[in-house]
């Protein structure tokens, strides 16, 4: 399987010019009113900024809010379709950056998606008797390490709102800021299936083939053993005989900001996606490697995109997204944070409604 | 009487057996779900605009007032608890139903993403203006059963039959207007899709042991174990180092998910690391070398299992997205380079 992802990121990183490319992601290196400079994997790549370049760092903020060392996520564009011709934003060979525009900044931007494993109260109440936050650790599936999600108290009835079940068992997708160690939820991604994890609706029954276009929701997630740019996918149906993961998850990544414990010891894996049935769509079995058209049916972009990594625990999520129109229910991709973005996807909102071409 | 009165007539005596089916079927479906899923709150229902404490109770209450007046629709249609009985039974139905039409608009505008849960787990599908004209259509029907006369045996075959018509004739309507109908259909004719069957990797290197294709290459095959396997869709895959000709060659079988007898096709590749391309259909697999999917093999081989359309240019082969094929949504591509270097071979 290792050898799968090394071999499939070789040949999906063959870096292309970071002109070229619509999307960038890195680290902010420094930053202007104007000018945005972000190290990335081929180098610092220097962009500019006008007032139209929408930000986002735990909400909609000034581009001087960027803070040296964030980790940011860029969409580029030109106006109009028309290549920038300033001088804000030249390539180190001289030559002006086709994409140079920034046309939106996520910086910092994280997500937890998965099982609550254990839940506690947080913090203080602002008068007594009054709301506290909440520390949760979430389970993140197959392969992926628990992680610990706070709740802060002036969010609390906010995500409280599409997530009233707050409590082991029961399934959360929240996203924030990526703190030391932890996320610190800011507004929920979706509306809390009302099952527990372990209980997911029965799967729609088929006739015949797997329909092709799949519809459904195209959920994001961020990057575990996986290069930040990676245009790829979370598959939820990738053959679990030939190489979906199936270990206990390892403990939280980190501590809580005020938890002593936080989980240190690892976690009894609550629910195995495999064993609880195919989710509530019916997608075919493909496998590390095969590639996928998917299609923002909001924004009418598609893009071929491969299989990166087993997404199983997609399946535990029989929701919809409303994001332009009602989708069919069931996540039939978990995307990567750049592939996402580069179907025209705003990682703030979470998802967008997708159908699948497999064939 | 003239027909359109005897139409109308009927049209009346039939409501009560048919709200009271309805009612007493969707009691009988909401239960079904409560015990299959061990939970009250499984369902993503109406109730699911409730606080979460008000959720059991309100799906309990509903589940037994459809309960109750499906009953007492029953129990007082013939000449037993006629009037005030009969006709309390009827106005709770229009009740229920007219309060039902409110519930589900505000579903509608609220939750866009829920279905009504009327009929369990068949109503998943988001509330549409249909259920809500069945909904307007039942509580319709409700209203124009209060006052009718108690249920008789049908007096002449043609009575029986006008009353049978009549019946028949708004059913089709309530079909027409329901979403789960399409649901029970898919679930009377359901054979799992080959896609999605699930079949042990052991199961489908013995059924390619047991082929000619394997017979035909096995003098080749230096490794007893394939070096990859793989699944796509309705196939599997098994790749197998050989020695062809002096030159290290790899074998990549074909096997179609299925119990017995499987097709299994073959191709061969130069190994590392070079690409080949595989045309599979699935319904009459062929090996051609036509561009298509891509699969990454973790030895570097590249095996591709094309689409059953053109795959138009655009791509390239590190599955990122040019600017170009974004907006046209173009499939994938073998670069120029690789292009260049495929080997396939038919069997």
């Amino acid at each position: 399987m290792a050898r799968a992802h090394a071999a499939a990121y070789e040949s999906l990183l063959r870096p292309r010019p970071a002109s070229d490319r619509t999307v960038t992601a890195g680290t902010v290196a420094d930053v202007s009113p104007h000018v945005l400079i972000v190290e990335t994997r081929d180098g610092e790549e220097r962009l500019a900024l006008t007032p139209a370049t929408a930000v986002w760092r735990g909400a909609r903020v000034p581009a001087t809010a960027l803070r040296h060392g964030d980790q940011v996520i860029i969409r580029k564009g030109t106006p109009r379709g028309q290549p920038y011709r300033g001088n804000l934003a030249r390539t180190y060979g001289g030559g002006v950056a086709r994409n140079a525009i920034v046309e939106r900044v996520w910086s910092e931007i994280g997500r937890a998606t998965g099982t609550i494993l254990r839940a506690w109260p947080s913090g203080e109440p602002a008068f007594p008797g009054g709301p506290r936050g909440l520390e949760l650790v979430v389970d993140g599936g197959p392969g992926r390490a628990g992680r610990i999600v706070l709740i802060a108290r002036e969010v609390y009835r906010q995500i409280l709102v599409r997530f009233p079940r707050l409590e082991p068992g029961y399934l959360i997708d929240v996203i924030g800021l990526r703190r030391q160690g932890y996320l610190q939820a800011l507004t929920p991604a979706t509306s809390q299936p009302a099952y527990r994890a372990d209980h997911p609706p029965a799967p729609p029954l088929v006739n015949g083939h797997v329909p092709d276009p799949v519809s459904g929701t195209a959920a994001w997630h961020e990057p575990v053993d996986e290069p930040v740019g990676l245009q790829g996918l979370a598959y939820p149906a990738v053959d679990p005989e030939t190489g979906c993961e199936h270990e206990h998850p390892g403990p939280p990544e980190g501590r809580g900001p005020r938890h002593a414990e936080g989980g240190a010891h690892a976690e009894p894996i609550v629910v195995d996606p495999h064993a609880v049935g195919f989710g509530c769509v019916r997608l075919p079995y493909l496998s590390v490697g095969s590639v996928l058209t998917v299609r923002n049916d909001c924004t009418g972009l598609s893009a071929p995109l491969p299989v990166t990594r087993c997404g199983a625990s997609a399946r535990l999520f029989c929701d919809r997204c409303v994001e332009c129109r009602t989708s069919p229910r069931g996540r039939v991709a978990d995307l990567t944070m750049s592939a996402f973005v580069q179907l025209g996807g705003l990682l703030e909102n979470g998802c967008f409604n997708a159908s699948l071409n497999w064939i | 009487m003239p027909v359109g009165g005897a139409v109308l007539s009927t049209a009346r005596e039939v409501q009560i057996p048919i709200l009271a089916m309805l009612l007493i079927g969707a009691c009988a479906a909401k239960a079904q779900r409560v015990i299959r899923t061990r939970s009250f709150d499984a369902a993503a229902s109406p109730s699911a605009m409730f606080p979460v404490r008000l959720r059991k109770p309100i799906t309990l209450a509903v589940c037994a007032a459809e309960l109750a007046i499906g009953g007492g629709l029953v129990v007082t249609a013939g000449a037993l608890g006629q009037g005030g009985p009969a006709a309390t039974f009827r106005v709770l139905a229009s009740l229920f139903f007219g309060t039902a039409v409110g519930a589900l608009y505000e579903v509608r505008a609220r939750r866009p993403d829920i279905g009504c849960g009327c009929f369990g787990d068949l109503s998943e599908a988001p509330v549409s203006v249909r259920t809500l004209v069945r909904s307007a259509l039942l509580c319709v029907a409700a209203i124009a059963s209060v006052g009718v006369a108690p249920m008789e045996t049908p007096a002449s075959a043609g009575q029986a039959l006008w009353l049978l018509g009549t019946g028949g004739a708004e059913l089709a309507v309530i079909a027409l207007l329901s979403p789960e109908v399409g649901e029970i259909m898919v679930r009377l004719g359901y054979a799992e899709p080959c896609e999605a069957r699930r079949l042990p990797v052991s199961r489908t290197l013995t059924a390619l042991r047991d082929s000619g294709a394997w017979r035909h290459y096995a003098p080749y095959i230096t490794d007893s174990e394939p070096g990859d396997v793989w699944r796509e869709g309705c196939w599997r895959f098994a790749v197998y180092p050989a020695l062809i000709d002096g030159t290290g060659k790899d074998v990549v079988f074909a096997v179609y998910l299925q119990a017995r007898r499987p097709p299994v096709r073959a191709a061969i590749v130069d190994a590392v690391p070079v690409a080949a391309f595989i045309h599979v259909r699935s319904d009459r697999p062929t090996f051609t070398p036509v561009p298509g999917r891509m699969r990454l093999h973790p030895a570097a081989i590249q095996v591709r299992v094309p689409a059953r359309r053109p795959v138009a240019a655009g791509t390239v082969a590190d599955g990122s997205v040019s600017d170009g094929s974004v907006s046209g949504g173009s499939g994938p591509v073998v670069a120029g380079k690789e292009r260049g270097r495929q080997r396939s071979s038919a069997v």
